[in-house]
């Protein structure tokens, strides 16, 4: 099912396109930034710092692993490389599957790196939280390769695929309190929008459950369940490989 | 080897003074923009607690940042300098509640709110922000009970209500904080000696003394009895009583 030549080719091409020296560069501009604003603060400056520094290599890990992940698959799809493994005994749904095995490889080393930066803005304050949190981003920048993957095999355009991979991350991130103004009693729980917003939470991340900045400075909370996120990110991530496959499975080259 | 062509043709000249007509205007359009600069329109509304999480994208802890920031630099960019008695505090406090939802624990906006917004040249505008430190006071973790320390002594020294200031003491010796100070429970003792009522503030003090004597330093014990035997007692009653003898 795997094919661990395919596996290493995705990760020499993230090489050759200097992706990790990239994010590096982009990290430790991220951190500088975190260290100015924080500094800004009349109180707390570590705390800020932190958060700031958190909040937005998060943000920068996911655009680097989704930008990476839609034009590799463009430019495979532009320059017949995909025609090419078709034409080696290399199975198709052996190549997606090997594809997304690669870049959830690539999301743990982005995710590690993120990790540095921020214990490296603050490393005062270093706690379990921190391990907790890192984990965490490394899980929602995997479901977010997967996504990206999906989007790019369905959609032509690279930067359209970005743009709908980029909008199903915020709507992951927002849908927690999507689903709360819903069940509030500011809108008509069984309206056609609330309605419609519960639906489209059943196929959405709930990437509010991961990455909570509060972890970076208080701890994660008691009865947080790390399964509990492992499984989600797993279903999700099955769902949009499943679709990806059938969509690469039915192509005719 | 490049050929430089000499002179313009007419198409290239026609060119040139259209660019020149172009930046003329544009430098026209920049005198009338000049001076035109953001006005600022007071503190803005605050969300709906339920919205409030949105500005960090669903991440509450960098909502709460991002919203701190905002109101430690409120009415202070862009060159401005502010002045505190022209803060719509109403719409601040409303501010600071809500950040209260979003981080309970953090001291940043409680500190906001009691030294830097408790700066206000008009007293009596910052007697909504009272009812925060209030709810961020009763907190027992940490130092919460510092800041209901603050919103007594603002009440008692700056708004002078010693009514109010009385209402806000007995909630801070209604603290659960175990690492509290005594005399945060003797507040209302000392409220209540501003206010004239000086049996009710001798028998509160004694009675604190007596309830919390082994636990109390030395220090904290001798403070008490000296407040006891030099503010609240006249110096002949002092003389007669026991607890003042040894002074």
């Amino acid at each position: 099912m795997l094919s661990v030549p395919l596996i290493k080719y995705v990760i020499m091409a993230a090489l050759r396109d200097k992706l990790m020296f990239a994010m590096a560069i982009v990290l430790i501009v991220s951190a500088s930034l975190a260290v100015f604003l924080g500094s800004a603060a009349i109180v707390e400056k570590s705390l800020f710092t932190l958060v700031f520094a958190g909040a937005g290599s998060r943000m920068l890990l996911v655009l680097g692993v989704v930008l990476f992940v839609v034009f590799f698959i463009r430019r495979a799809f532009e320059s017949k490389e995909i025609e090419y493994l078709l034409s080696r005994p290399v199975g198709r749904l052996s190549i997606i599957f090997s594809f997304a095995l690669a870049f959830c490889i690539l999301s743990v080393f982005m995710g590690l790196g993120v990790g540095a930066c921020v214990f490296a803005v603050a490393p005062q304050l270093f706690g379990s939280g921190h391990i907790i949190w890192v984990i965490s981003i490394m899980l929602e920048a995997m479901i977010m390769a997967n996504t990206a993957l999906f989007f790019s095999m369905y959609i032509s355009s690279a930067s359209s695929a970005t743009m709908a991979t980029l909008g199903v991350y915020v709507l992951g991130r927002l849908m927690g309190q999507l689903l709360g103004i819903v069940d509030s009693e500011m809108v008509d729980s069984y309206g056609f929008y609330a309605m419609a917003m519960q639906m489209v939470s059943v196929i959405t991340p709930r990437l509010d459950l991961l990455g909570q900045s509060s972890w970076l400075i208080y701890g994660a909370q008691e009865g947080y369940s790390f399964v509990y996120a492992l499984c989600h990110g797993a279903f999700f991530s099955a769902i949009v490989l499943v679709a990806a496959s059938l969509d690469f499975v039915r192509r005719e080259f | 080897m490049s050929i430089v062509k000499s002179g313009y043709s007419s198409l290239e000249k026609k060119v040139i003074a259209a660019l020149i007509i172009v930046l003329s205007a544009n430098f026209m359009f920049w005198l009338s923009l000049r001076d035109v600069q953001a006005q600022w329109g007071n503190v803005p509304p605050a969300p709906k607690e339920q919205f409030a999480a949105l500005y960090g994208l669903g991440d509450e802890v960098f909502s709460y940042r991002i919203n701190a920031l905002m109101l430690q630099n409120l009415g202070e960019t862009g060159g401005r300098v502010t002045s505190l008695r022209d803060y719509d505090y109403e719409t601040l406090t409303d501010w600071f509640f809500l950040q209260h939802k979003l981080d309970p624990v953090s001291d940043y906006v409680p500190y906001l709110a009691s030294y830097y917004f408790g700066s206000v040249q008009e007293p009596e505008k910052y007697r909504p922000v009272l009812e925060y430190l209030r709810l961020v006071g009763m907190r027992p973790d940490g130092i919460k009970w510092n800041w209901l320390v603050h919103a007594v002594f603002f009440a008692r020294h700056r708004l002078e209500d010693l009514d109010k200031a009385l209402e806000l003491a007995k909630d801070l010796a209604k603290s659960e904080n175990s690492d509290a100070p005594i005399w945060i429970k003797q507040m209302p003792a000392f409220v209540l000696n501003s206010k004239g009522d000086k049996r009710e503030a001798y028998s509160l003090l004694v009675e604190s003394l007596k309830a919390n004597m082994d636990k109390m330093k030395p220090e904290e014990i001798n403070a008490a009895r000296a407040f006891i035997c030099e503010q609240i007692l006249g110096s002949d009653e002092a003389k007669g009583d026991p607890l003042c003898q040894k002074m």
